[in-house]
């Protein structure tokens, strides 16, 4: 498998097959005397910017900090979570548990049901 | 029997989509100006248009993938981000075009202007989209959009010098106005390539679950239906040139090309003139608002589509939201809708090599198509008109703007 | 030499903002000139009562200002040509605002005698270099 190619940028969906965003980031954890390992796939807007620009990705956490879900945390799923890796790379989660979903539930709940028909 | 249903349906779709604010603008501002010298432009830009609509379907019927999706993960989010801000860009200026199209009809039949309109517009357009299915979007305002065959009608009544509208097939370079002549020649190529119309296309192959039987399908819609298609451009700029040119009416505002259907139709012209700028230009601003938020929802793997509840896909929704009623206001401050039409139209040949270049490596890439990969004609064609259309575009624009 | 290249160049700007002076003017009368044929086939269509008499106003108008905008960068004889046609077309617009049919025959055929000796100009000038 090649993780950028194959991984990397790819959608992630819960075991549901809900979308609850794109591989982002990819952790590898460093190991004395052992073999680099992959540890975790990361999603949110803050890694996201981290591969822009640092300096983007300190503003991004800023304003994630102040506003909406108030969550500027990166989502990680550790890898052995992952079921499958396909055209999307399928993990054992439920999406809607996670803080993946932060700011998708924080705009449902806040704005979208009150707009009638919304709900 | 059902796909011969499918294609005909498709067909009838893209005929009535065809037309939008850009295309029968910069078709009404070439005919008038030029007669039938620009018949050319509308040709070539058919042709590219027909080869990258079949390359998108043919991209999601093969691999399940939108072409958001599919540039992402093949060239990664920093090489994304660059044609996803053109695109948004480009879309908002577009969007803000189409809503004047709208206003601009409901302008010429009530005589309110056209600002007041906006707003209840936007509305209308996320409603629509708040409460409608994908398929009521696609099949019913298409529908409606038949409207636009009368341009084909009141071409034949007309009765064009055939000899005349074939010397336009040749691109010749006229001595006067050689800026303005290349200016729309820019305008109409971006008209009719516009990036939306693919990253929206695909998305609804998605939307509808095209797997590879449907290759067959996809490849009469694009090709009879943009053919067909763009004889309805071709109509308006053939009107054009019969009834507005010869009086030496130019058209700098859509007043102007408002009476082009009144010489062979009288009353009704001006009305169904009026009818199928409204219905174009809503339909198309239907695809344009739904195009960003697919397109930003791909980017950062949200949840989406248009069959969805609202509640379903919320930052989706919310996205659609904000841009439809933030483009309207560019008609509430009064921005002349024909002259953003025609700049839209000139910026989006500007962003198409970085749109579509990635989109041609795609449809190379066997990773994605396997062996339904781009034949060496349509590669050509399309490398060709859209470096034909940039290089047009950084020479015109510029001394567009300098000369006023 | 310096001085000879110097020279040449400021010939060269001086016949380029010459030339570019007087593409603007021809340039102004052509927008006149457009919109003078666009009031005219406004004017006519009402008259066959092929377009709404809101439409037909603000149209009306709307050729009037757009005229009276480029006047401002023309010189005799072409401004006073045009001043005329501002005139006729303020006419139309009455006939249309009162809503008489019959009145409008007369300015339309005025308008229209305007409006070829608006193109004789045009065609002179089009003529010089």
């Amino acid at each position: 498998m090649d993780v950028i190619r194959d991984v990397l940028d790819n959608q992630i969906v819960d075991r549901n097959q809900r979308k609850m965003g794109k591989v982002d980031g990819i952790v590898i954890e460093l190991r004395d005397g052992q073999p680099p390992r992959l540890a975790y796939l990361e999603t949110g807007a803050t890694t996201l910017a981290q591969r822009l620009h640092p300096r983007l990705a300190r503003w991004v956490a800023a304003v994630e900090r102040q506003w909406g879900a108030k969550n500027s945390e990166p989502y990680r799923i550790p890898w052995s979570k992952i079921r499958n890796i396909g055209i999307d790379v399928e993990v054992d989660v439920d999406a809607e548990q996670t803080s993946a979903l932060a700011y998708e539930q924080w705009l449902r709940e806040q704005v979208i049901k009150r707009i009638p028909g919304g709900s | 029997m059902k796909k011969l249903l499918e294609i005909a349906l498709g067909i009838v779709t893209s005929i009535g989509g065809f037309l939008d604010v850009g295309a029968i603008a910069t078709a009404a501002e070439a005919g008038s100006a030029f007669g039938f010298h620009l018949i050319w432009a509308i040709i070539l830009g058919t042709i590219c248009v027909i080869c990258l609509v079949e390359m998108s379907g043919r991209l999601a019927a093969v691999s399940q993938h939108t072409l958001a999706d599919a540039v992402r993960e093949r060239f990664g989010f920093n090489f994304y981000i660059l044609p996803l801000v053109a695109e948004i860009i480009v879309d908002f200026l577009i969007l803000g075009a189409e809503i004047g199209g709208v206003c601009i009809a409901l302008q010429l039949v009530t005589g309110i202007s056209f600002q007041w309109w906006a707003l209840p517009v936007a509305f209308a357009i996320w409603l629509l989209l708040w409460k409608g299915t994908f398929g009521l979007i696609e099949n019913g305002i298409s529908v409606l959009g038949l409207v636009t065959l009368v341009f084909v009608v009141a071409t034949f009544k007309l009765h064009p010098a055939l000899p005349d509208v074939a010397e336009g097939l040749l691109p010749i370079v006229p001595q006067q106005d050689t800026t303005h002549y290349l200016f729309i020649a820019v305008a109409i190529l971006g008209a009719l390539i516009s990036p939306y119309l693919f990253y929206f296309y695909s998305s609804g192959a998605v939307e509808d679950k095209w797997d590879a039987g449907y290759l067959g399908v996809n490849r009469a819609v694009a090709g009879l239906g943009m053919g067909f298609g763009s004889i309805v451009s071709l109509g308006v700029l053939i009107v054009a040139a019969q009834v507005l040119q010869p009086r030496g009416i130019q058209v700098d505002s859509y007043e102007q090309a408002a009476l082009m259907l009144t010489q062979p139709f009288g009353y009704w012209g001006f009305i169904l003139f009026a009818a199928s700028l409204g219905i174009a230009c809503f339909g198309a601003a239907l695809e344009v608002t739904l195009d960003t938020a697919y397109i930003t929802a791909q980017a950062f793997g949200w949840n989406w589509g248009e069959n969805l509840h609202p509640r379903e896909a919320a930052r989706f929704s919310f996205v659609y939201t904000v841009f439809v009623f933030l483009a309207s206001l560019l008609m509430v401050v009064g921005i002349d809708p024909l002259q953003l039409t025609l700049f839209s139209m000139a910026l989006t040949a500007v962003i198409l090599p970085i749109a579509i270049l990635p989109f041609l490596v795609l449809m190379n890439d066997r990773q994605y198509v396997g062996e339904h990969r781009n034949g060496w004609l349509s590669n050509s064609v399309v490398i060709f008109t859209i470096a034909l259309s940039f290089v047009l575009a950084i020479v015109a624009i510029p001394l567009e703007i300098l000369g006023g | 030499m310096k001085k000879l290249l110097f020279l040449g160049l400021l010939l060269e700007l001086a016949a380029c903002s010459r030339s570019s002076s007087h593409e603007k003017l021809l340039k102004s009368l052509q927008t006149v000139q457009s919109w003078t044929a666009t009031a005219q086939m406004v004017g006519e269509t009402w008259q066959q009562g092929a377009v709404p008499d809101a439409y037909a106003e603000q149209t009306l108008k709307k050729s009037q200002e757009e005229i009276a905008r480029e006047t401002k960068d023309l010189t005799e004889p072409s401004a006073q040509k045009t001043q005329q046609i501002q005139e006729t077309i303020q006419k139309l617009i009455a006939a249309v605002k009162h809503r008489q049919k019959g009145t409008i025959a007369a300015p339309l055929q005025q308008l229209s005698t305007q409006h070829q000796q608006l193109n004789t100009l045009l065609k002179a000038q089009e003529k010089q270099p």
